[in-house]
């Protein structure tokens, strides 16, 4: 196991006084933040507060919305990965060669999401045992994992079609009038939630991201559910890929370019800390609605997309500055 | 809990990391050679210097970010922010000196607001420069609806001009702002304290420096190396850019690690950081003239990077393997 600065900052975290209290108010703060914008939206746009358009929002967040979860419990062990949004695009690529040259769909779905898995499994392997730092280690593999794609992608001439098959089907497809893609979110977030909030493994999650030498002395294998938690991230990551291939219909390289500073944003909006130790799947869900709404918003009242991002980069920092100042007031300490 | 091995031989550890990196350089020019005879020549040199110029200019800014225990993701937007504030100011004035000052004061600016919610504020800043890498590279879009803007006068004149003849004055440019940046790192206070707080920020804070005004002053550092960055690739091209710096913010951040730097703060050294530069320099261009394409020049950086990373990394916890045990003592003390 390998101790960074930010073990040790958990380990000076844990003698704060009032953790729960700070945890209570970050989730307040987050939950204001997101009603504040609905309301703004709903009263001064007519076309935002409809069902049509509700689960529109419901189906765009879909990808980084998966994409987060394993973000999250990330960023509650300490860890942090930045090759998501090339993950994405290999398990994009993945999903659609096996539709494009006749392959069994699922089989595609399936190898989609082992490619992720493996990235995660070496990026795990590269920060838990080689001992490289997450951002470098990461860093790394964004680069190589965007490569692989690109170099299979190539196969295709780099643009690969997606209409029909199973994969349109999840894309196109609904079920109680919810999209496929939203449920698989749910779905997602259903078992997060559970896994971290009802099970010996999430609490040993929390632990570690609490103070990863005491959780170590306490006999948990810090190493392996790192580990495990980079793995989960990347197959995630490949299951976004496949969502994106399966919405868009189509694959090709821009996939996934910056989605890992969306997501991770998102996480983060939802009150994780980059430091380590806190992090609810339920709060990242609302940073996520946080950025679909904005993004939304923005395309509703026509706004180009360069200054889209413009505003959705302000409204990220200004979220965060306002989550971090209710939580200084209601906490009462500086 | 893993300490490193004590002991061995501790002379060669020594000499491996001192000239590690140095050593996997000549190797990496050798491979290169041996791949495409053409490799080592004065066209290539040129290729190093003019190419990479604004990714050691950045390298040096974000050393003393890193330094400080911070790290700004931002950078790389940055440029294309102020190469369009420089390219539209000078599309509807005409003057280019008026423009280059009005980028330096925006980098100045941003500097400012992104070191300021770090430095006062408190917040990560991964989180703010996160931000910064949207909204920055947003806005650069946005000013000119994504539509480049072609320039002519002295900032083109300097990045082909060659004083004395042979020396492209760039190569002076940059020899220079590193030596100022040297400077500043290692023969004056702000260089001490800077170490001070990104190696122990609690010690630093009681010992009464003014922790919030380093950590912003080294934002602010970067900003302005983001500024001259963004100077040398418009000036290069002859065109502000919007897209200018795509990318550029993993080199830089990737040099200064290969250069020894810990992202935890508190070391990190100008000269190895130029070493990392190089490195990055040699294996961009030597990538490049072996003709790969986009896809297979990403795999082989990314591969590449890798595995200098774990090879350096592991030379490293050996031998700082005392340190750690020294660092472990004090968590002890904190709990």
């Amino acid at each position: 196991m390998t101790v960074t600065s930010r073990d040790r900052q958990n380990e000076q975290d844990t003698t704060v006084p009032g953790r729960r209290l700070r945890d209570r108010a970050g989730s307040f703060g987050i939950v204001f933040v997101a009603a504040a914008l609905f309301i703004t939206f709903s009263v001064t746009s007519e076309n935002f507060l409809t069902v049509t358009n509700l689960l529109n929002i419901l189906q765009q967040v879909s990808v980084i919305g998966v994409i987060a979860v394993g973000m999250t419990v990330l960023l509650i062990l300490g860890g942090i990965d930045l090759s998501v949004g090339s993950t994405a695009l290999l398990g994009a690529t993945v999903a659609g060669l096996f539709t494009t040259y006749g392959w069994p769909d699922a089989l595609g779905i399936a190898m989609a999401v082992a490619a992720g898995a493996t990235v995660g499994l070496a990026n795990g392997l590269l920060i838990e045992k080689a001992g490289i730092d997450p951002l470098i280690a990461t860093l790394g593999s964004l680069i190589a994992a965007r490569g692989v794609a690109q170099m299979l992608l190539l196969l295709e001439d780099s643009w690969i079609w997606v209409n029909e098959g199973l994969l349109a089907a999840i894309g196109t497809g609904s079920v109680l009038g919810i999209p496929y893609t939203t449920a698989v979110m749910a779905i997602v977030y259903a078992i997060a939630a559970l896994l971290l909030l009802r099970t010996a493994t999430g609490r040993r999650i929390y632990a570690i991201g609490g103070g990863a030498v005491a959780a170590h002395r306490a006999g948990i294998a810090v190493t392996r559910i790192r580990i495990m938690a980079y793995v989960l991230s990347g197959l995630l990551a490949g299951l976004g890929g496949v969502l994106v291939a399966a919405r868009v219909g189509v694959v090709s390289p821009p996939i996934g370019l910056g989605m890992e500073f969306v997501v991770i944003t998102a996480v983060i909006l939802g009150g994780a800390s980059i430091a380590g130790g806190s992090g609810r799947v339920e709060r990242t869900f609302l940073g996520v609605l946080i950025i679909g709404m904005v993004l939304n918003y923005m395309t509703i009242r026509g706004i180009a997309a360069s200054w889209q991002s413009a505003v959705t980069g302000l409204t990220i920092l200004a979220a965060t500055v306002l989550d971090h100042w209710l939580r200084r007031t209601t906490e009462g300490v500086t | 809990m893993k300490l490193g091995r004590v002991g061995g031989s501790p002379d060669v550890s020594r000499l491996v990391r001192r000239y590690g990196l140095g050593l996997m350089l000549a190797a990496l020019v050798f491979v290169f050679w041996l791949l495409n005879p053409n490799f080592v020549g004065i066209a290539t040199l040129d290729n190093v210097i003019t190419q990479n110029s604004a990714i050691a200019i950045l390298a040096i800014g974000m050393t003393f970010v890193i330094i400080s225990g911070n790290i700004d993701v931002s950078v790389g937007a940055a440029m294309g922010f102020l190469a369009m504030v420089l390219g539209v100011v000078y599309r509807n004035t005409g003057s280019l000196p008026l423009a280059v000052t009005v980028s330096a004061l925006a980098a100045l600016a941003v500097g400012l607001f992104q070191g300021g919610l770090v430095g006062w504020l408190r917040i990560s800043s991964v989180i703010v420069t996160l931000a910064g890498f949207i909204w920055l590279r947003g806005v650069a879009f946005g000013l000119t609806s994504a539509s480049s803007v072609p320039i002519e006068g002295f900032l083109v004149d300097i990045m082909l001009a060659e004083v004395p003849p042979g020396i492209p004055l760039l190569l002076i440019l940059v020899a220079a702002v590193f030596a100022v940046a040297w400077l500043l790192l290692n023969r004056t206070r702000f260089g001490r304290y800077l170490h001070a707080v990104g190696g122990d920020e609690g010690g630093a804070a009681q010992a009464a420096l003014p922790v919030a005004a380093l950590k912003t002053s080294a934002m602010v550092l970067a900003m302005f190396a983001a500024f001259g960055a963004a100077m040398v690739e418009t000036g290069r091209l002859a065109v502000a850019q919007p897209n200018a710096g795509i990318g550029f913010e993993l080199d830089a951040i990737v040099a200064v690690v290969i250069g020894g730097a810990v992202l935890t703060g508190g070391s990190g050294s100008l000269s190895r950081t130029l070493l990392g530069v190089a490195f990055i320099a040699v294996l961009n261009v030597g990538l490049n003239s072996l003709g790969l394409r986009d896809a297979h020049f990403l795999v082989a950086k990314g591969l590449v990077i890798l595995s200098v990373l774990a090879i350096e990394v592991s030379n490293r916890s050996r031998e700082s393997a005392p340190s750690r045990a020294t660092a472990n003592d004090r968590q002890q003390e904190t709990v």
